[in-house]
C-alpha cells in the first residue's frame, strides 16, 4: 500500500472532485474483503472435484455441481474486479465512496455527518490491519464501511479534518508523525 | 460484525440493528440480495401467489374447462381444493428448495427446509441404502486417482485456512454462509439420488393433471364397464365422479356402481421419508393396484338408458331429468357392491365425526 499524493490518483477519481478540491486520503478496501467469496469458491471447487470421482448413476448432478462452481468462480472474478475499481476518497469537505464495475456509483457523505461515527476493529481486523467505520445518524446506523486499511490513522485523519482546533493543538505532533494514511492496496 | 463489508448484512455487534454495508459489486452479482428483494418471489410466496398456483393447477386438472373446475371446487370445498392443489407439490420440491436456500446463503431457512424434507419428503431408497450410498461415495472419493487427491489437498489447505480466518475474525455468520454454500454443492449428488427429481416429462404431466388430494379409483359399473376417475362426492344416492380420460364430471346413481377400488396413477411409489416420527407399520405394505389407463379411453359398449349429466355443481336429480347430454346414468340395478356400501358407511362416520 503505497502512499499517494493528493491529485495523484486515477483519473476516474479526479473526475468526481471539484477543481479546488484536494483529496486528503484515497484508498481501497483491504484485500480481506475477498476472503468470503474466495473461500466459497475454493470450497466449491474442492467439492466439485471430489464429486467428480463418483462415476455411478446419472451425470446430471455432477453437471449441476460444475455449473454452480463455475458460477461461484465467475462471481469471485467479478467481485475482485469490482474491489479493484472501488475507492474511498476523503477530501477536506466530504467522503466519497466510488464503486461499481458496470454502473459507476459515487456516494457522498459530508464530513460533518461523520461526527456520529463508530470505529471498530475485530480480531481479524487487528491481525490483518483493517477496521470498520459505522456511520450513524440519529442513533440509526446508516452505513458500514468495512475492510478499511490503515483504519486507525484514517480515523485520526477524519477527526483532524472535522475538529481542526484539536488537531492543531496537542495532537498536531502525533498526526504529523503518523504513517501515511492514504495508499493503494 | 466488524469489518465485514459485503458480508455484513446479518447483524451487528453490540445488539445494534443491521446496517447497510458498502460494497461495490452489489449491482451485478449479489444474487442473494436480489432474490430476497424480488417482488415476483414475494408475490409467489404470498397467499395471492399460492391462490394463483392453485387456480392454475385446478384449470390443468379440469382440462381448462372452467365449469368443471368450478364443479370440482364446489364439490370438494374451497379450502380442501386450495390445499389439495398445493400441498402435494411441497414434498417433491422441498429438498431442492433447501439446497437452493443454502446456496443463496439463507442458512437458517435452508437448514429448516432440509430438516422438513427429512421428515416429510419420501425417499427413493431405504435408510440403510442411503447410508451405504454415502459410504460408497466417500470410498470413491478417498480412493481416487493420486493426482486428483494431491489437487484436492492443495485446495483443501487454503480453504481450511480461509475458513479459520472467517471463523476467528470475520464472524460466525460469514463462516456459516461459506459452509452452507459448500454443503449445498456436496449434497447435490446425494439428494438427487435420495429424492430423485423426476426428469421424465410424463411424471410432471401426470402429477399436474391429477387431483392429488383425491385418490384415483377404478369405477366398475354394474354393466361391467370400468373406468378410472376421482370420486368428488358420495352423498347418498348419487356419486359424483370426475372421469380421468376426458375430465368431465358425471353423476351416477350409487346403485349403478358395482365396485370402487382405489388405484395408483402414474409412477408414484410407496416411499418413506428419511426420518419417520411414528412407525407407520410399513413392514408389509399393501400394494395398490395400478389404474386402468386405457379402459376409459375406449368407446364403451355400455349404452345407458337414463340421461345424466355433465352438470357440474348442480343438483343431479334435476339434471338427470333433462333428456340431453353426452353421458348418461345407469339405471338402478338393485345391486350395490360391498365396496361402495363400505365407502358410504365410512363417509357417514366421517361426517358424524366432523359434526361432533
Amino acid at each position: 500500500m503505497k502512499p499517494t499524493a493528493a491529485r495523484a490518483g486515477p483519473l476516474a477519481i479526479d473526475r468526481y472532485l471539484l477543481p479546488s478540491e484536494v483529496h486528503v486520503v484515497r484508498l481501497r478496501q483491504h484485500p480481506a474483503f475477498l476472503i468470503p467469496p474466495l473461500a466459497g469458491t475454493l470450497g466449491a471447487l474442492l467439492a466439485a472435484i471430489a464429486i467428480s470421482a463418483i462415476r455411478e448413476g446419472n451425470k446430471s448432478p455432477q453437471i449441476i455441481v460444475w455449473i454452480l462452481t463455475i458460477f461461484l468462480l465467475i462471481r469471485f472474478v467479478f467481485t475482485a474486479a469490482a474491489w479493484f475499481v472501488q475507492y474511498i476518497v476523503i477530501t477536506e469537505e466530504r467522503l466519497l465512496l466510488i464503486s461499481g464495475l458496470k454502473t459507476r456509483t459515487v456516494k457522498m457523505i459530508p464530513l460533518p455527518k461523520l461526527k456520529e461515527m463508530t470505529f471498530e476493529r475485530s480480531l481479524a481486523g487487528r491481525i490483518m490491519k483493517f477496521g470498520s467505520f459505522i456511520i450513524e445518524s440519529g442513533g440509526q446506523i446508516q452505513l458500514t464501511l468495512g475492510y478499511i486499511v490503515y483504519s486507525e490513522q484514517l480515523y485520526l485523519e477524519i477527526c483532524s479534518t472535522i475538529f481542526p482546533q484539536l488537531a492543531y493543538n496537542e495532537d498536531t505532533e502525533r498526526i504529523d508523525e503518523s504513517p501515511p494514511v492514504s495508499g493503494e492496496s | 460484525m466488524t469489518g465485514n463489508g459485503p458480508a455484513d448484512d446479518s447483524g451487528h455487534e453490540g445488539g445494534l440493528p443491521p446496517s447497510r454495508s458498502w460494497s461495490g459489486y452489489g449491482d451485478m452479482l449479489d444474487v442473494t440480495r436480489r432474490l430476497s428483494r424480488s417482488a415476483t418471489i414475494a408475490l409467489l410466496l404470498s397467499p395471492v401467489g399460492i391462490l394463483l398456483i392453485a387456480v392454475a393447477r385446478l384449470l390443468i386438472i379440469s382440462d381448462y374447462n372452467t365449469v368443471t373446475a368450478t364443479a370440482i371446487v364446489s364439490s370438494g370445498g374451497y379450502v380442501a381444493t386450495l390445499l389439495g392443489t398445493v400441498i402435494p407439490l411441497v414434498p417433491i420440491i422441498l429438498p431442492y428448495l433447501a439446497l437452493t436456500l443454502l446456496f443463496l446463503n439463507r442458512v437458517i431457512p435452508g437448514m429448516l427446509t432440509l430438516l422438513a424434507a427429512a421428515f416429510i419428503s419420501p425417499m427413493a431408497v431405504t435408510r440403510p441404502t442411503a447410508l451405504r450410498l454415502a459410504e460408497k461415495d466417500w470410498h470413491l472419493i478417498v480412493n481416487n486417482n493420486l493426482v486428483i487427491i494431491v489437487v484436492m489437498i492443495v485446495l483443501a489447505v487454503p480453504f481450511a485456512c480461509l475458513l479459520l480466518v472467517e471463523l476467528l475474525g470475520l464472524g460466525f455468520n460469514v463462516f456459516i454462509k461459506t459452509i452452507a454454500t459448500v454443503t449445498c454443492i456436496l449434497l447435490i449428488p446425494l439428494v438427487s439420488r435420495l429424492y430423485p427429481f423426476p426428469l421424465d416429462r410424463a411424471f410432471y404431466a401426470d402429477l399436474m393433471r391429477q387431483p392429488s388430494w383425491l385418490p384415483a379409483e377404478t369405477v366398475t359399473l354394474s354393466s361391467g364397464q370400468a373406468f378410472t376417475g376421482y370420486v368428488l362426492s358420495n352423498g347418498g344416492n348419487w356419486i359424483e365422479v370426475l372421469k380421468d380420460d376426458n375430465r368431465t364430471i358425471y353423476y351416477y346413481r350409487a346403485s349403478d356402481i358395482a365396485t370402487l377400488a382405489v388405484c395408483q396413477m402414474g409412477q408414484a411409489t410407496l416411499m418413506q421419508p428419511l426420518i419417520t416420527l411414528v412407525p407407520a407399520k410399513t413392514h408389509a405394505p399393501s400394494h395398490t393396484q395400478p389404474c386402468r389407463a386405457s379402459s376409459a379411453g375406449r368407446p364403451s359398449p355400455y349404452q345407458p338408458r337414463t340421461p345424466a349429466l355433465p352438470a357440474n355443481g348442480h343438483e343431479p336429480s334435476a339434471l338427470a331429468a333433462l333428456d340431453h347430454g353426452p353421458v348418461q346414468i345407469a339405471q338402478p340395478s338393485g345391486h350395490r357392491c360391498e365396496d361402495a356400501r363400505q365407502r358410504q358407511q365410512a363417509y357417514e362416520v366421517i361426517k358424524l365425526v366432523v359434526k361432533k
